[in-house]
């Protein structure tokens, strides 16, 4: 198996991106994720795309071979989307190193795109309910904010914790996002904000939900040995892990432990021989406060049921036992769906240049892990910097 | 007064119990699976209230939608509508009793007037 290094990255802000469009948002984060990389587009031997909903929202589809034309890539390339629901970024990556790994490729584009903010919210609603199993579970009116209700009740009920340890993650990851110009929200919140905010699906309020966004993210992948050609600071990915969960609620062996992260994670250390203890930097999917709570215990860094008494102790802090999130997050960064992975990558790769805004000192080595569907699907890579 | 006749799918090869429908059994790979009738003690495993639906359910709500297990078959979960009335809250443990299906899938109310379990 080849070594792989990620040698350029790319991203636009995460927001409300007004007047710009699936394809312009999504070409200027790989334009600048080439040219960060120093590389010539015709170097480019494969194009990845990780993308949820661009079919429903903006009417657009076949968004790999429009974006590849776009930018103006080789004719004699592959140009394929992925999708996942919330991991299509993380997969999308994944397959990139794959290549390389394998050795079919050299140079690999990777990139993730959504464009939410000009569709209703009826529509957004509707769409991003579209990755639950409708058959079997999304007929009953549960949504994605309510399966992850269902977490965070069971999850209080099982370890004796409040919403007030639950929704610590949402003070922690919005002050974080006050320093990263790539966030939609740059506000700091108070625990009392979160506790009185509006309730959306009980037990979660207002600010326990990430919200909407357009964003691109892109990342330049490369044989490791050529690295050094193209960039003074190349990042090695050192472990990649893909892992299925279930479809529904419902199926879930244990409602308060994702199956897909823990098999991701098993998979990304075991290829990486890196141990959560040797993480210095995490990106994880809070999609919502629960999540983040349960992604960290599932991916190693704090016993079952201590996720959220170690965020409301700071543990997850800059500075604490383990920086988790310290772009913001999704909490703050917002969520474009199908973009979210690979910006994640973005963060911390920037956090192991030691060019971050919010830097975690000395970071070495990083954990991104990406969630899609009612945890039906996951990613986690393991990063390191030379 | 436990639940009965709830429909659930049951493979004819090897016994394995499932939330209809199924296409194949995950333990044996089996096509042939039936509907069959069950009873036993419903119980809330976990819940929640929506307030944000899709669209199709925007008249519907607030609306209570728990998960529920069934103690005679481990494994088996319900993703259902709860009813609830009056002072009677809904909490996990607390027993629901089955009252039939629809387009929307399961559905159980609150037990009434008996002890919480
Ligand atoms: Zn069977």
């Amino acid at each position: 198996m080849r070594g792989v290094t990620i040698i350029g990255i790319g991203s636009t802000p995460f927001g409300v991106l007004e007047g710009k469009s699936l394809k312009e948002i999504a070409t200027i984060a790989c334009l600048d994720a080439i040219n960060d990389a120093g590389i010539d587009k015709n170097d480019i031997d494969a194009f990845y795309l990780g993308n949820y909903i661009s079919g429903i929202l903006v009417n657009q589809e076949t968004i790999a071979p429009l974006i590849a034309n776009s930018l103006g890539l080789r004719k004699d390339i592959a140009c394929t989307k992925v999708e996942g629901a919330c991991c299509s970024g993380g997969i999308a990556c994944r397959h990139g190193f794959l290549l390389i790994s394998g050795g079919f490729c050299d140079i690999v584009l990777v990139a993730g795109v959504e464009k939410m903010t000009s569709a209703s919210t009826e529509k957004n609603t509707a769409a991003i309910a579209s990755g639950m199993d409708w058959e079997q579970e999304g007929k009953t009116g549960l949504t994605f904010p309510g399966f992850f209700a269902l977490v965070a009740q069971r999850y209080m009920y099982e370890y004796g914790c409040k919403m007030d340890h639950i929704s610590s993650v949402c003070v922690k990851n919005r002050s974080n996002g006050v320093k990263n110009p790539r966030a939609r929200f740059r506000k700091e919140v108070t625990l009392e904000d979160v506790l009185k905010g509006k309730q959306i699906v009980d037990p979660l309020r207002l600010h326990d939900c990430c919200p909407v966004s357009d964003g691109a993210a892109a990342l330049v992948l490369c044989r490791s040995d050529w690295a050094d050609k193209f960039t003074k600071k190349p990042i090695d990915i050192l472990g990649a892990g893909q892992g299925l969960g279930t479809s529904t609620a419902y199926e879930m062996p244990n409602l308060v432990s994702i199956g897909a992260t823990v098999e991701a994670a098993r998979q990304a250390y075991k290829m990486s021989g890196i141990k959560p203890g040797d993480v210095d930097v995490v990106e994880l999917h809070d999609c919502f406060s629960i999540a983040e709570v349960v992604d960290c215990e599932d991916l190693g860094f704090f016993e079952k049921g201590r996720g959220a008494f170690a965020a409301f102790d700071g543990e997850t802090r800059i500075g604490g036992k383990i920086p988790i999130n310290p772009s913001g997050g999704l909490l703050s960064k917002g969520h474009p769906v199908g973009a979210t992975g690979a910006g994640q990558m973005y963060e911390i790769c920037k956090q192991l240049r030691g060019e971050h805004e919010n830097q975690v000192k000395d970071a070495e080595i990083g954990l991104v892990h990406n969630l899609g569907g009612s945890g039906a699907v996951s990613t986690v890579h393991i990063l390191r910097r030379r | 007064m436990a639940s009965k006749n709830i429909p659930v799918m049951r493979c004819q090869k090897c016994n394995s119990y499932y939330v209809p429908v199924k296409y194949s059994c995950n333990s044996c790979g089996s096509r042939e699976l039936e509907i069959v009738k069950v009873d036993g003690t419903t119980l809330i495993y976990s819940h929640t209230t929506i307030r944000i639906p899709p669209e199709v359910y925007r008249d519907q709500v607030p609306y209570d939608i728990a998960l529920v297990i069934l103690q005679e078959i481990p494994g088996l979960m319900f993703t259902s509508r709860v009813m609830c009335s009056g002072e009677n809250k809904i909490e996990i443990g607390k027993e629901v009793v089955f009252t039939g299906t629809d387009e929307l899938g399961y559905r159980f109310e609150l037990k009434r007037g008996m002890p919480d379990v």
